[in-house]
């Protein structure tokens, strides 16, 4: 009765992973559906998102654990967002996500906002907000407008206004973003250096 | 910070200094309404209560969770219970604001959705060696962003939305993204009509805006 | 009396009209007043605004207002602002406005600041504050600060810190925020606007 619901289980066990936890247990669902922890967040998205497209009660349903999201966590993410397992929100006051597309392992900080460039287009429509690749991270205060594509392993600086696509790899800093190519090997100290906010040692 | 921080035994003098930050008058009945509902004064209440309890095992500690889950739900305010913050911390509106475990002087002010953490990801979040060590005085702007293991001296003002992984000299103001240092004003005539009187909530310089 | 409320209703049916509701229903208000719907950020701000100088009683439950929807809404909106019908918050999360004057159809996004610039100044004197215009757009993540004048259908983009006059019909970014000319009908730089 509940395999149909095992990819829903994976997607959640690889989310509690990325929060930091091995283990599934009944009592993390529980404080979590009751927002007790920060990975209420993504696990209230992940039910909103399954129930969503299931059609008339439970898209009704969906909207109210959207809501419900939104009060206690202060975090607005739509259930219409496809994201891959692994997102992990480590804080989730101030954060908005639109219908975005995005990969695995999808980090975003506080006070972020992926969302339309042009308050003209439909809420809904995905064409019109960002789609990620695997593993980005987005930094506190960024803000991800428009229909940008951004590539894998790319970390978005805090406080970056990134409404260009961004290549993969690089790196997205400052207000408008200016976007860093992928660096060699080494740990940066020069001033150069200190105008992003995260020193990758790659 | 002078004194070994110990924010139990200390916990009624913190709250003092925060309750006449606040302009207020210290008493019970402040306490007991930080206690019940959101205000300005309760966010850092409780989060001196969660900083006070939280390694005094249960049922303390239990509080002290609750304080914070409490101080996240109401307020929107989200603070590590080992950050070590001095007396008069204030936070006119705690909407937004998340804080690491940092270490902080007396007088700390806090504008909304300000963020205080680690500079790479990769780091231990709870290694408070990581994370920003600010004086006395502080004051940080709205939306700004203080990152990574650097010092912020005596009475630096933080701009609005900076982004600041550099320190901050005492008495300097940083501004931008990413910031830049500017030195404290020589004198008090305003030398061009681009310049502005001292302000602690923006402290932007526009001789540096080309 | 009863006109008084009249002018209420009519302000709050602007506004709801800016957020996409034509018609306003006595659920609709219930609900916007108990923080269960999208509009309640800007209900209960004019709710708090109209009672807050009329003395006890009232003012007791303008100060109630206010903090629900800190509660519910992180927001704040000082109960003194003076802001034209059509207000629209499309996500009131983070939103920090103080004692301002503003024209028809302003429109803040999440996480904006409209404040002092110098903050020993009075908060609740409006020339401490920016005044705005009509037709306004502050995008998400914005600071405006100070005694400043944003003049009608002026935009200001993501996460800008303004400190300087905006004129009619011109975009504020960056941060510092630098004043760029409308557009002309050629297709121009892309510049991150809102959000």
């Amino acid at each position: 009765m509940f395999s149909h619901m095992k990819p829903f289980f994976e997607l959640l066990q690889e989310d509690a992973k990325a929060y930091g936890r091995e283990r599934l247990t009944v009592s993390f669902f529980i404080t979590s559906l009751f927002g007790l922890n920060t990975f209420s967040a993504v696990f209230l998205y992940r039910l909103g998102s399954v129930l969503i497209h299931k059609g008339m009660p439970w898209a009704a349903l969906a909207k109210v654990i959207s809501k419900y999201n939104y009060w206690w966590n202060s975090c607005e993410i739509r259930p219409h967002a496809r994201i891959g397992p692994g997102f992990h929100v480590p804080h989730p006051i101030g954060v908005h996500i639109g219908p975005i597309s995005a990969g695995r392992n999808l980090i975003v900080h506080q006070n972020a906002s992926l969302v339309l460039k042009d308050r003209r287009l439909h809420h809904l429509d995905p064409h019109a907000f960002p789609s990620f690749g695997d593993n980005v991270v987005v930094g506190p205060n960024a803000m991800v407008l428009g229909g940008v594509v951004i590539g894998d392993d790319v970390m978005i600086g805090a406080g970056a206004v990134v409404h260009t696509d961004v290549p993969a790899g690089c790196r997205a800093v400052g207000n408008p973003a200016r976007i860093i190519p992928p660096r060699t090997p080494s740990i940066r100290t020069d001033a150069e250096g200190a105008s992003e906010k995260f020193v990758a040692v790659s | 910070m002078s004194q070994v921080f110990s924010p139990f035994k200390q916990f009624f003098e913190l709250v003092a200094g925060d309750a006449k930050a606040c302009d207020r008058r210290p008493s019970m009945v402040l306490y007991m309404k930080a206690l019940l509902g959101p205000s300005r004064f309760s966010s850092v209440f409780l989060f001196r209560v969660d900083s006070a309890l939280h390694d005094k095992g249960l049922p303390w500690s239990l509080l002290a969770k609750l304080a914070r889950r409490w101080n996240r739900l109401w307020n929107n305010f989200e603070i590590s219970e080992g950050a070590r913050i001095g007396p008069g911390m204030y936070l006119p509106h705690p909407f937004g604001v998340v804080i690491g475990r940092i270490s902080a002087g007396s007088n700390l002010i806090i504008l909304q959705n300000a963020t205080f953490g680690l500079k790479d990801i990769r780091f231990d979040y709870q290694d408070s060696s990581h994370y920003p060590r600010l004086g006395d005085n502080v004051t940080v702007g709205a939306g700004a962003a203080v990152l990574g293991n650097i010092a912020i001296g005596d009475g630096a003002v933080i701009g609005a939305n900076a982004v600041v992984i550099t320190d901050v000299p005492a008495g300097c103001r940083a501004v931008g993204n990413p910031a830049r240092v500017i030195p404290p004003r020589t004198s008090l005539l305003c030398t061009s009509d681009a310049e502005l009187a001292f302000e602690p909530s923006a402290a932007i310089d526009l001789r540096g805006a080309d | 009396m009863f006109t008084k409320v009249k002018l209420f209703f009519a302000l709050v049916a602007e506004d709801a009209k800016a957020l996409g509701r034509e018609r306003l229903s006595m659920p609709f208000c219930l609900m916007a007043l108990l923080g269960l719907n999208r509009f309640s950020a800007v209900f209960l701000h004019r709710v708090e605004a109209a009672l807050f100088l009329k003395g006890f009683p009232l003012t007791a439950f303008s100060r109630l207002a206010s903090r629900w929807n800190g509660l519910w809404n992180s927001c704040e909106i000082s109960p003194l602002a003076k802001i034209g019908p059509g207000f629209c918050l499309p996500h009131p999360t983070g939103v920090v406005i103080g004692t301002i004057l503003a024209g028809k159809n302003l429109t803040v996004l999440q996480n904006a600041t409209i404040a002092l610039k110098d903050r020993g100044l009075a908060s609740d004197d409006f020339r401490n504050f920016p005044s705005f215009g009509d037709n306004v757009v502050v995008g998400a993540g914005a600071a405006v600060l100070g005694d400043i004048v944003i003049s009608d259908g002026a935009v200001i983009g993501s996460n800008a810190v303004v400190i300087i006059d905006v004129p009619a019909g011109c975009l504020a970014v960056g941060n510092p925020a630098r004043v760029i000319a409308p557009r002309s009908k050629a297709p121009s730089r892309k510049l991150s606007v809102l959000a």
